[in-house]
């Protein structure tokens, strides 16, 4: 790790830091945080400790959760397909998770049980890595980018059938809001539910960067330096199973939070360069910091009116995205 | 040494390869000739292991290369492909570092490794070493590949088309990096079209046509009527070498 990427990491920990401090502390209700603590751990039911404890912790934990998964996961798309505008949405999981919990609203499972609508969204985002494996079998890059476009429309298409096909006007408008993503009212079974996923995939994740450094010189080198791409012991099916993963569990709890993904790496490319491995630690961490910020502005700024969290990503996102398109068009990068 | 005995391979109902015996000595440069769809990329990528053969064997020194593990494959295997992916902007250092991952080797560890730098210099883009890959000239690009080949230390480096859209200057470069690596005891199989360059680098040239090897000769041995056969052209001879003429 060079010295730049070790500022950069510690920066970005220090700021996730902060945030998750500020995150805790602040809000409408005060309360001394040490004495909530203490009360949450030894498992007393005070107002301190149940904002503390059943409130702010579980949306910190889900936010470091989803925003590190996102940019982790960007990074590795955009390196492993080649493609700067490559983002967790492009595999179809997302989507495949979405119309999962989407068909949980829709059949009323949701008021059965919290934990429903998270399960509906697992489950939907595994069948669509199912499809999305049958599609692709031993193919290239190229048809796991086809394969996940088709899959993502597809998904799309039919949630947008369900958000036509619901009775009510309250369960469409509330699909409309989960489908923008939220971090507001999760508890930890939302935060237990989704920790497996998350934690396996990030792993498989974060060990692809030697993978992803060989496939810089293209399939057919990285190949005859050791490095199987297809098959069951392959690199393409390790990350889509890994990204679909942690991306499947953190939609399944969080709904379909944009930008983070595609903007994190692109950001973060201008301090630690275009080498992927070098990409992936800082991605995670940097995503993290990104989607807590949001969550606090949403915090802030919303008051009594709800905006969502996904609202707030894509307001930051995409101007800084745009800064950066100018900046490659001026370099002449594209 | 390397050996390809009776290699077969099939894509699509048409014969890529059919029946191939040729051997690779080290310290020698092979060099692969025949026109155009003849099946000198698809040897190459099959010896590499990136297309499976239907039938055939390679043997390295003796010992079929099915029993090596991938990562001892990729240590005793460079390749260079005919066409390269537009590089990223790491630069070149690091680029040819890559060439360390069949060890486990990444990081500043690679880079400061003494393979790096004796690619570097071999290859003479020690001056470049901190620039952006992406920037590099089609010359410097082709320097850069052969420079990561050489990184790996393996004793077999396969070049497709190393020359393709190079000036003379570069070719020549880089024809003369690659007959150093063979004088250093490597083997060094590469495709190549221009025939005055294969008679003067290469020590064998083996004669490819229609997926089948048409001869296996030095290059004093080759003659107008072979090259007729396999390219469909007359030459006329200049210095020592042949140059093609007309089309038959």
């Amino acid at each position: 790790m060079t010295k730049r990427e070790v500022l950069l990491n510690s920066l970005l920990c220090m700021s996730i830091c902060l945030l998750v401090m500020t995150s805790l502390l602040w809000g409408e209700h005060g309360f001394s945080f040490m004495q909530a603590l203490h009360e949450w751990l030894a498992g007393q039911h005070t107002a301190g400790s149940v904002i503390l404890g059943g409130l702010r912790l579980p949306r910190v934990i889900l936010g470091i959760m989803v925003g590190g998964t996102l940019g982790l996961s960007g990074a590795v798309l955009q390196g492993y397909l080649r493609n700067p505008l490559a983002d967790p949405g492009l595999l179809g999981v997302s989507g495949g998770a979405a119309l999962g919990a989407v068909c949980v609203f829709y059949t009323g499972l949701s008021v059965m049980g919290s934990a429903l609508l998270p399960a509906g969204g697992l489950i939907g985002a595994f069948l669509a890595v199912a499809m999305l494996l049958l599609l692709v079998g031993r193919g290239t890059a190229l048809v796991l980018l086809l394969a996940g476009a088709a899959l993502s429309s597809f998904t799309a298409a039919l949630t947008a059938l369900v958000l036509n096909l619901v009775p009510s006007p309250y369960a469409s408008f509330e699909i409309m809001r989960w489908l923008m993503g939220s971090l507001t009212d999760r508890t930890m079974s939302d935060v237990l539910l989704a920790l497996p996923g998350v934690a396996g995939g990030c792993i498989v994740m974060m060990l692809s960067g030697r993978a992803l450094d060989a496939l810089t010189l293209g399939e057919d080198v990285a190949q005859t330096m050791g490095f199987h791409l297809r098959g069951l012991k392959g690199v393409q099916l390790r990350l889509v199973v890994g990204t679909a993963l942690a991306v499947g569990s953190c939609v399944a709890v969080s709904g379909a939070i944009g930008f983070v993904g595609l903007v994190v790496p692109h950001l973060l490319r201008v301090v630690v360069g275009y080498r992927p491995s070098r990409l992936l630690l800082p991605s995670f961490l940097g995503g993290a910091a990104l989607l807590l910020l949001s969550d606090l502005i949403v915090r802030v700024v919303s008051g009594h009116k709800d905006i969502q969290i996904g609202v707030i990503t894509a307001l930051i996102g995409a101007p800084v995205f745009f800064y950066r398109v100018l900046q490659f068009r001026k370099q002449g990068q594209f | 040494m390397l050996e390809v005995h009776h290699l077969s391979c099939q894509a699509g109902g048409r014969t890529l390869l059919d029946a191939v015996s040729a051997q690779f000595d080290k310290g020698c440069v092979t060099g692969l000739l025949g026109p155009n769809g003849a099946g000198k990329s698809t040897l190459l990528k099959v010896t590499a292991g990136l297309v499976p053969a239907c039938a055939g064997k390679i043997t390295l020194d003796g010992h079929d290369i099915q029993s090596l593990t991938t990562a001892q494959l990729a240590r005793q295997l460079a390749y260079i492909p005919q066409d390269n992916p537009p590089l990223p902007a790491i630069p070149v250092c690091e680029i040819i570092s890559l060439g360390r991952l069949p060890y486990g080797e990444t990081g500043s560890r690679a880079i400061k490794h003494y393979a790096v730098e004796n690619a570097l210099k071999a290859t003479g883009l020690a001056d470049l070493a901190q620039r952006r890959a992406d920037q590099l000239s089609g010359g410097e690009k082709a320097r850069l590949m052969l420079a990561r080949a050489l990184a790996t230390e393996a004793e077999i480096i396969l070049a497709d088309e190393v020359m393709a859209a190079l000036d003379p200057a570069h070719a020549l470069s880089v024809m003369q990096i690659l007959r150093s690596q063979a004088e250093a005891g490597r083997c060094v199989v590469l495709v190549i079209h221009d025939l005055l360059m294969a008679t003067r680098f290469c020590d064998n040239l083996v004669l490819i046509s229609d997926g089948k090897v048409q001869a296996s000769l030095p290059p004093a041995d080759l003659t107008d009527t072979l090259v007729q056969n396999v390219y469909g052209v007359t030459t006329r001879k200049i210095g020592t070498g042949l140059v093609p003429w007309n089309r038959v």
